[in-house]
């Protein structure tokens, strides 16, 4: 059939029929432009925003997807003459409308939409125009053409060209039956028999097909991945291109300089290897950037702009190992600017002008410089070639756009456009049942084969009416042609291959599960399963000597001193791992202040508060207007201090509600200061360097000291719940009021209290004194007589404390599971194992025995 | 009004005789019926006579005119399990074992006759029976009128879209410093309500948004329903009348576990104590109950009442249990040693029912009946918010806590398994006539709950 020499042009039908197009277009045939996909997408979208009746719609572009199908179901069929007279109901005639429109647009400016080319090229060939070789046609594996492919074909057959059909599938197979309990043993037993088969022959071609791919990838990703080496099978299916990380970084570095983004994309985009240069210092700087610095100190919206990026970068202290950073962001502004890539930019330029814009401001910011380009890169970028390309095509109807519109338009594309790499040659491909056609495989197993999954129900067009869909035999509407097209696709699936297998899971989430009829009626016989479990590889564990000497003790330098002995009484290895090991989750990025910030704002409001008047009597002497200005004044001072800066309307907005916030809960709060027993503010955030307790050398920050008719007291102001039990047992919850009073002096000191400003509690202090004129009231329940006693308790407690942590006691014991380790970061690396607690909020004592229990912990006992 | 017939679900063997005459009524396709029965009385068994029946039925010409509809996948699935059997049974013509079955049979094979004369292939095609939940038909109809449902073409909904709607309320605070005032200050109130706290905030809105079916009838969204005479006027009671409608519900449901005789007991002792001083000097919290020795009512306006008596039966605090002391500083007021034996008589007795203490945790966690006109007029914005933690509110809105309210079902669908005590045959409630069936639609409907 072809020339010696001349291999034959192997093509999918939609190639071929658009070949045979372009070249009536050269030899001048036609006038007619083909529409590509997204050049339809747009004719139909300005279609229907052009219709009143379906203003109130928000998914045009998913209406437009729709019309598109029914248009090309429609050309299928031959139906375009019958549309008209079929529309009854209000959706279906809107789509009448809308393709009267369509048909009018194509007419006018020449257009031809890919669906109507069968037909299109019938006419051209009855008039002569049609370019067909004459060297002859071989249709391979079409089971149910659509009516206006077959016809063309057929009116080439009449003519006589030579027009030959082949079916690839195998007359005979010997396809057995493997019923499985429920799904997962249902694709454990598929995953073992392929690797049973590849362990006799690894040259086996083998094909696992399932009918609901999408639904069930993950978990076929999961089972063959636990069985098979990852170079050994591969998913037919692709996917969306906006989703590779080489596309997913452009369309980030694109939108950067017209809104900011949010610190989780940054964080990726920093990280990427497509922006920069993949050198492993660079990033190292950048992650560090990242945690340390942008995480640590980010703005009241987690978002930030270009701008502020390159300020924030331009700031830094690791400056200099971000110099490419720096310039590469400089230059992303500079080209962007220049190419009208900017937030406030009108610009209306054609689709091409802003393909080239993006092309250049992306070589700009030096977007995929790696060098070499890995295989799976190279066709991601040709991919994304193509869709820039695809959307310089829509120039073809002469409109405008802005920037926001362009990259809106652009991201589209990328997300509908699905990227599948070139087959690897997996010896194991899992495809759907549609993409069998002609693949040559040595065995099949068709996974999914119940009632419910198989076959596929197609259902009819919403756009069409039914009757119209039924009189043109659409399978969506003609349960018998559906059938007839389900038995064709099974019969093909189950004769690919010469070793077949069929199974289905008896049992699903939503009950028993049948084999599909269509199955049951080929009567396969049942294989026997010999293996319904994957071979586990026992794991052998291997012994490392852990010599390494202890970390060095934390500089007493380190802020938050006393925290050291609160995690140490929590649990040991958090305190090892926090304090000397420094391991620590990156902070969240929720908007607005953390329960940290809120709580540094209280504190610092109160220090400014009482910085200006010392005294209950200095209090006393303000009118309540007074009061209340000189409260306001300070919350003023304080949100100003704090360094966030009111970067936008919702900053304002955000901090003028925890203004009057704050207001709220302190105006209450000072009134609550005037029933005191008299008092004095003797200091507020007072730090006392280097001070010693048991090995340690710590710098702390007392809250406040308040003096008394009775003597000292040191106060801890409080924004969550706190309460002087927290004080108690060999593993206090919160040591640092303790701490503070074993450092203070004995004689001056009359008490310790928590000062509890909790919205919506009593206000007031709760603590430890003697005598009633320290706060008001004595404390019950307190284990000693005594302050003086107590002090002594603490104070062997802490040196304990300290002791333990100094000495590298790293016992993975938390004080009370699950409370203690709600909230620590450590969990990934101190691998404790509930199930080996005793019991959920058993009495502390059980850990304090010593022998808690823990999987894993360093052997630090110096 | 197409057919209907309703079956709340569940038993059937002795009393099965009894009803018959019902049964049989149930199986005249050219009515419609409403079914209330208990549990395992049969109901799905005469759902599934009733469909064979109308497939057999000359106006039924693709067996997707005839749907029933389940609430839940499961259900779906047994009903189509069940009708399949009954078919396949027919076919192979195996021998029925009991009459339910051999009535079916009947039905069964003059379905599979129709089926073989309209070329249905039901047996190898089983998709075609229409039998699905009612999500699942609501979203083909708003898949299948992509225009005029708004819905703009086949969705794909998430079972659980806690991501989304904390997506929504992330997107709501972000809104905050808007170019809307009114929104602004909505928005200040809500945060500042939650002591500025936005984290807080979102997971509010977000847990809102979940449970909205309960409380979107109630509560008004339109801008122009938001004034505070339609808020007085028109919100507030209908917000009352819920709330009053949930209490008596709870109040219904414990009187039916409470036996009379032992809550008459209860109310003559409390009456009695209640004349005793509150612990310390603080009133007595049975003080209501003075004047009161008969049993409260299930109104709203009792239920202090019943509050006063769970107070002298259930500690107050957690876990909840039985009071074992009965001294004054944990029962608030002195008891005297008589009164102490009657109650501990009244308490074991009580502790021998079943389910009893639930229903009394309930009532204490039920919502006030009124709320404070003032606080809605001022705020503007009456948000019911299921409140874990009030005691966190700084500002001065008080709102009910755990306040739940069910969307309130069309009376054929109220599932009532309270109201039905004892067994009782199933009661047959008549309809309208059948519509005539048309084209594709389904022209029979069966509805299983």
């Amino acid at each position: 059939m072809n020339s010696v020499g001349h291999p034959p042009d192997i093509f999918s039908l939609d190639t071929w029929l658009a070949s045979l197009w372009h070249r009536m277009l050269v030899q001048g045939a036609t006038t007619h432009l083909l529409l590509n996909r997204t050049q339809e997408h747009a004719l139909w979208r300005a279609i229907l925003a052009a219709d009143r009746e379906i203003s109130s719609l928000h998914s045009a572009d998913l209406l437009a997807d729709m019309a598109a199908q029914a248009w090309r179901l429609l050309c299928d069929h031959n139906g375009r003459s019958r549309l008209h007279e079929s529309a009854v109901s209000s959706d279906t005639r809107s789509f009448a409308r809308w393709a009267k429109s369509f048909e009018r647009l194509c007419t006018r400016n020449h257009y031809l939409a890919p669906a109507q080319l069968p037909a299109a090229l019938e006419a051209a060939f009855a008039r002569g125009d049609a370019p067909v070789s004459n060297a002859g046609l071989v249709v391979v594996d079409f089971d149910a053409p659509f009516p206006a492919t077959a016809s063309l074909l057929a009116s080439l057959g009449r003519a006589g060209f030579p027009v030959e059909f082949l079916s690839t599938a195998l007359g005979a197979s010997s396809a057995h039956l493997a019923p499985a309990h429920d799904e997962p043993a249902e694709l454990r037993a598929a995953a073992h028999w392929a690797q049973d088969l590849l362990a006799r022959n690894p040259q086996t071609r083998i094909a696992v097909v399932v009918p609901n791919l999408g639904d069930r990838r993950a978990a076929l990703e999961r089972t063959f991945g636990s069985a098979l080496a990852p170079s050994l099978f591969e998913f037919s299916l692709g996917r969306s291109l906006a989703e590779t990380s080489l596309v997913a970084s452009a369309l980030t570095l694109l939108r950067w300089p017209l809104e900011p983004i949010s610190f989780d994309r940054l964080a990726g985009l920093l990280l990427s290897p497509h922006f920069g240069s993949p050198s492993s210092a660079e990033h190292a700087a950048a992650a560090e950037f990242d945690v340390s610095e942008l995480r640590r100190n980010k703005a009241l919206r987690p978002d930030l702009s270009l701008h502020d990026a390159m300020e924030r970068v331009n700031q830094s202290k690791r400056k200099p190992r971000l110099n490419s950073l720096h310039q590469r962001l400089r230059e992303l502004h500079r080209a962007a600017a220049l190419a009208h890539l900017s937030p406030h930019s009108t610009m209306l330029q054609p689709h091409a002008v802003w393909a080239d814009s993006f092309r250049t401001v992306l070589e700009a910011a030096q977007w995929n410089r790696a060098v070499p380009e890995d295989s799976l890169t190279f066709q991601a970028r040709r991919r994304w070639e193509s869709a820039l390309d695809e959307f310089a095509t829509l120039d073809f109807s002469g409109a405008r756009i802005t920037a926001a519109e362009a990259l809106q338009t652009l991201s589209r594309i990328a997300t509908e456009t699905i990227f599948a790499p070139e087959s690897s040659d997996a010896p194991i491909q899992i495809l759907g049942p549609l993409e069998l056609g002609g693949a040559p495989f040595d065995a099949l197993w068709f996974l999914g084969a119940d009632e419910n999954t198989w076959p596929v129900v197609p259902a009819a067009h919403p756009l069409l009416s039914w009757q119209l869909q039924r009189a043109l035999a659409m399978p969506g509407a003609d349960p018998s042609r559906a059938s007839a097209i389900a038995q064709t696709l099974t019969r093909r699936v189950t004769h690919s291959a010469a070793n077949t297998v069929v199974s289905f899971a008896r049992h699903t989430q939503d009950g028993p599960n049948r084999i599909s009829p269509l199955i049951q009626s080929f009567n396969l016989a049942s294989l026997e399963h010999h293996a319904a479990d994957l071979a586990r590889i026992p794991l052998t564990c291997e012994s490392v000597p852990d010599t390494e000497p202890l970390p060095p003790l934390p500089p007493s330098t380190l802020r938050g001193g006393a925290d050291v002995l609160a995690l140490q009484s929590a649990c040991g290895f958090r305190a090892f791992a926090e304090k000397r090991l420094y391991a620590g989750a990156p902070e969240s990025l929720e908007p607005g202040l953390d329960s940290r910030e809120s709580g540094n704002l209280v504190h610092k409001v109160m220090q400014a508060f009482w910085t200006q008047l010392h005294s209950q009597q200095a209090l006393l002497d303000l009118t309540p207007a007074d009061r209340e200005a000189l409260l306001g004044d300070c919350i003023d001072r304080a949100l100003n201090l704090s360094r966030h800066q009111a970067r936008s309307p919702w900053d304002a907005a955000y901090l003028g509600v925890q203004r009057t916030r704050l207001q709220q809960l302190l105006a209450p709060w000072l009134l609550a200061e005037l029933n005191r027993p008299t008092f004095e503010v003797l200091a507020t955030e007072q730090e006392a360097k280097a001070v010693t307790i048991g090995p340690l050398t710590l710098n702390v920050r007392v809250d406040r000291i308040d003096r008394t008719a009775a003597g000292n007291l040191i106060l801890d102001y409080k924004t969550g719940s706190a309460a002087p039990a927290d004080w108690l047992s060999d593993r206090p919850d919160a040591p640092q009021l303790p701490l503070y009073a074993v450092l203070a002096d004995p004689q001056a000191l009359a008490g310790v209290a928590f000062a509890l400003l909790r919205a919506g509690e009593d206000l007031n202090l709760k603590g430890y004194a003697e005598s009633p004129a320290v706060f008001g009231s004595v404390t019950r329940g307190m284990p000693f007589p005594t302050l003086q006693e107590q002090l002594e308790d603490w104070h062997r407690i802490l040196s304990n404390l300290a002791v333990a942590f100094a000495a590298g006691d790293v016992a993975v014991a938390p004080k009370s599971y699950p409370k203690t380790c709600k909230h620590c970061d450590q969990r990934i690396l101190c691998r404790l194992n509930p199930a080996t607690l005793p019991e959920f909020g058993e009495e502390e004592d059980e850990f304090l025995d010593g022998n808690a229990p823990y999987i894993a912990a360093g052997s630090t006992h110096a | 009004m197409p057919d209907l017939l309703f079956m709340p679900q569940p038993p059937a063997t002795a009393a099965a005789l009894s009803d018959a005459p019902e049964r049989r009524q149930a199986l005249d396709i050219t009515r419609s019926f409403i079914v209330e029965a208990p549990a395992g009385s049969g109901k799905t068994g005469l759902l599934i006579q009733r469909f064979l029946k109308l497939l057999a039925s000359d106006t039924v010409t693709d067996p997707a005119q005839v749907l029933a509809i389940t609430f839940t996948r499961k259900a779906t699935a047994e009903l189509h399990e069940r009708i399949l059997a009954q078919l396949f049974a027919a076919h192979h013509r195996s021998d029925p074992t009991n009459d339910f079955d051999r009535l079916t049979r009947t039905f069964a094979e003059r379905a599979l006759g129709r089926d073989r004369a309209l070329g249905w292939h039901l047996l190898e095609q089983p998709h075609r029976l229409n039998i699905r939940t009612i999500d699942s038909l609501a979203m083909d109809i708003a898949a299948g009128l992509p225009i005029l449902s708004g819905s703009g073409g086949a969705r794909n909904p998430t079972p659980d879209a806690a991501t989304l709607y904390a997506e929504a309320a992330r997107r709501t605070v972000l809104q905050l410093g808007g170019a809307d005032p009114r929104f602004n200050h909505a928005l200040e109130t809500i945060l500042l309500h939650r002591d500025g706290n936005l984290n807080v905030c979102e997971r509010l809105i977000s847990s809102m948004l979940a449970t909205r079916d309960q409380w979107g009838e109630l509560i008004p969204l339109a801008a122009d329903e938001l004034d505070e005479a339609f808020l007085d006027t028109v919100v507030l009671p209908k917000f009352e009348r819920a709330l009053e409608l949930a209490i008596c519900r709870g109040l219904t449901r414990l009187n039916q576990l409470l036996p009379p005789s032992i809550l008459e007991d209860l109310c003559a002792l409390a009456a009695e104590m209640a004349h005793a001083e509150g612990y310390n000097g603080a009133p007595s919290p049975i003080a209501i109950c003075r004047d009161r020795s008969q049993p409260p009512r299930e109104k709203a306006e009792d239920l202090d009442h019943w509050r006063a008596l769970i107070h002298i039966l259930v500690k107050p605090s957690k876990p909840r249990d039985w009071r074992k002391s009965t001294s004054a500083n944990y029962v608030g007021f002195e008891i005297l040693k008589h009164h102490q034996t009657e109650l501990k008589k009244i308490i074991g007795a009580l502790a021998e029912q079943p389910g009893i203490m639930d229903e009394l945790c309930r009532i204490n966690a039920l919502p006030t009946r009124q709320l404070p006109r003032r606080s809605v007029a001022r705020h503007q914005s009456p948000l019911p918010c299921p409140q874990p933690r009030p005691r966190r509110t700084p500002a001065r809105l008080q709102y009910p806590r755990h306040l739940r309210l069910r969307r309130t079902r069309p009376p054929c669908t109220r599932r009532s398994p309270h109201r039905v005590r004892t067994r009782r045959p199933p009661r047959l409630r008549q309809r309208g006539p059948p519509a005539p069936a048309r084209r594709r639609d389904a022209g029979h409907l069966l509805l299983a709950i």
